[in-house]
């Protein structure tokens, strides 16, 4: 028996080794959509553990990630809240605060909605109207929520500018009663809904012992702690003219990160383009000489808020804005001219190409 | 006297080499770039970006239509309303991705030569130089 075998082993040693090679180059082969869908959606690296998900709300595009290990459960309260904040604040669907609230004139709000009122109202005031909640009539006018875009007369946009005026609002913070006291007063919180999303998904990590995560709400970025290796975040800013291009790369950590301007959605009508951040001064697109705004802070609704109201400020007006809130927020301005302008503090977290203007506080 | 039987063995370790070399040449073809087609988060499929292909994309929430040319892939067609996904351009690096917010569809390039070699080194090959761009 032993020699039968030791026979057989010897007569069929070649094809057996072909047989033996061909396995070990091939064996490990795992199934690569198995492979992927497991990379994409979970991996389990030794000690921490890491989730990712890709959520569709807020009319835009967002992927949640959170390492550590109580990363699945995080993410999936984070995405319930988004979930939950677009159904209080979208402006289209029948059955949420904000289309009640514009349809009636007036309602008691709920705590989530109440902060955003009082807080787009003190914004509003803080930044002399370059901020504005109550702007959307403005925004129909122009056609964006629907898409359905056309270029308003000047008498249109008169008229409608009277529905802007925020001393119409009345607005109980105690019990969130609220009024807006013009037939046709319209109110919009998408200027710092995802910024506001944002801070409460960093919330929902951090009570959930999350140390590592990077949020990304149709760009609106927030990046909690380090990342796992223990190096700091690393943010490209993207170039507002040039598709393929970058304006630079911040190093950050714990902070907002929020960009605007009128590249993001625009429209053209006879050669003219109109984009989508609206002066509320005129009620037409803001053309101050700035391309885009950056905001780095620590609050995400502010650094929402911030990037609209600076964008439509104009340099100048920002510049010396900052220099009065600067313990709130950092920021970076592109202008027309191909300048970049970094306050103080981004400095050394900060390269680029671009030859960087430095504003001292 | 075992040679009638060697031939047999032969042959079926043959066909098995045969098997496992088209096999291997698959994933050969698939070890580059790849591009990676989610519709509302669920994966959809997997193309090769070094393959021309036409791919069309179906679900409750409309259509589209990818191609997938000379290593660069983008939308060419799209029934929703907004026909944003179309204007995106080409992708190819990896981690570029076209959106169509409608459709809830993603595509995304991904780097895929993971068999061989170890984690750093793929970060090294794969990774662009920063984690997010603030769009």
């Amino acid at each position: 028996m032993r020699h039968n075998i030791k026979k057989l082993i010897q007569k069929n040693l070649f094809p057996l080794l072909l047989l033996g090679s061909f396995c070990i180059t091939s064996c490990n082969y795992i199934p690569f959509s198995e492979q992927l869908f497991n990379e994409s959606k979970k991996t389990n690296n030794f000690k921490e553990e890491s989730v990712k998900r890709e959520v569709f709300a807020m009319d835009t595009y967002m992927t949640l990630t959170a390492y550590g290990e109580n990363a699945e459960k995080a993410v999936n309260l984070a995405e319930e809240e988004i979930i939950k904040l677009d159904k209080l604040l979208s402006t289209g669907l029948q059955t949420s605060e904000i289309n009640k609230l514009n349809r009636e004139g007036t309602s008691i709000l709920s705590t989530d909605t109440a902060y955003l009122m009082q807080q787009t109202l003190k914004i509003c005031k803080d930044t002399n109207n370059n901020f504005n909640p109550a702007i959307y009539p403005i925004m129909e006018l122009w056609g964006f929520p629907d898409k359905n875009y056309s270029v308003p007369t000047k008498k249109q946009l008169e008229k409608t500018l009277k529905l802007t005026d925020i001393s119409k609002i009345s607005f109980e913070e105690e019990t969130g009663l609220t009024t807006l006291k013009l037939d046709g007063m319209k109110i919009d919180f998408g200027g710092i809904a995802k910024g506001y999303a944002s801070q409460k998904v960093i919330d929902i990590f951090k009570e959930n012992e999350i140390s590592s995560g990077i949020i990304d709400l149709g760009g609106n970025i927030y990046v909690l702690g380090n990342k796992t290796d223990g190096s700091s975040w690393h943010i490209a800013i993207k170039h507002p003219e040039k598709e393929e291009e970058i304006l630079g790369i911040l190093s950050l950590t714990d902070k907002a990160i929020i960009t605007s301007g009128g590249y993001e959605r625009y429209f053209q009508k006879d050669g003219k383009t109109y984009h989508h951040i609206i002066d509320p001064s005129t009620g037409y697109p803001a053309e101050n000489g700035l391309l885009s705004v950056s905001i780095i802070s620590e609050d995400g609704t502010l650094a929402d808020a911030m990037s609209t109201a600076l964008f439509v400020m104009g340099k100048d007006a920002a510049i010396s804005y900052w220099k009065k809130h600067s313990d709130q927020f950092h920021m970076i301005l592109f202008t027309e001219d191909g300048e970049l302008y970094v306050t103080k503090e981004l400095e050394n977290i900060f390269v680029s190409d671009f030859k960087i203007k430095v504003i001292e506080n | 006297m075992m040679k009638k039987k060697d031939g047999i063995l032969i042959l079926i370790v043959l066909i098995i080499a045969a098997i496992f070399f088209l096999w291997n040449q698959k994933k050969a073809t698939l070890d580059g770039d790849i591009v990676v087609i989610t519709v509302d988060g669920k994966q959809y499929g997997i193309y090769n970006l070094k393959e021309n292909n036409e791919i069309e994309i179906n679900s409750k929430y409309g259509y589209n239509k990818l191609i997938i040319k000379n290593e660069e892939a983008f939308m060419e067609q799209a029934d929703c309303n907004d026909h944003y996904c179309e204007t995106m351009g080409k992708i190819k690096r990896n981690g570029e991705s076209i959106i169509c917010l409608p459709h809830k569809v993603v595509i995304e390039i991904e780097a895929h030569s993971k068999q061989n070699k170890n984690q750093e080194e793929q970060e090294k090959e794969t990774k662009l130089p920063f984690d997010a761009v603030v769009k």
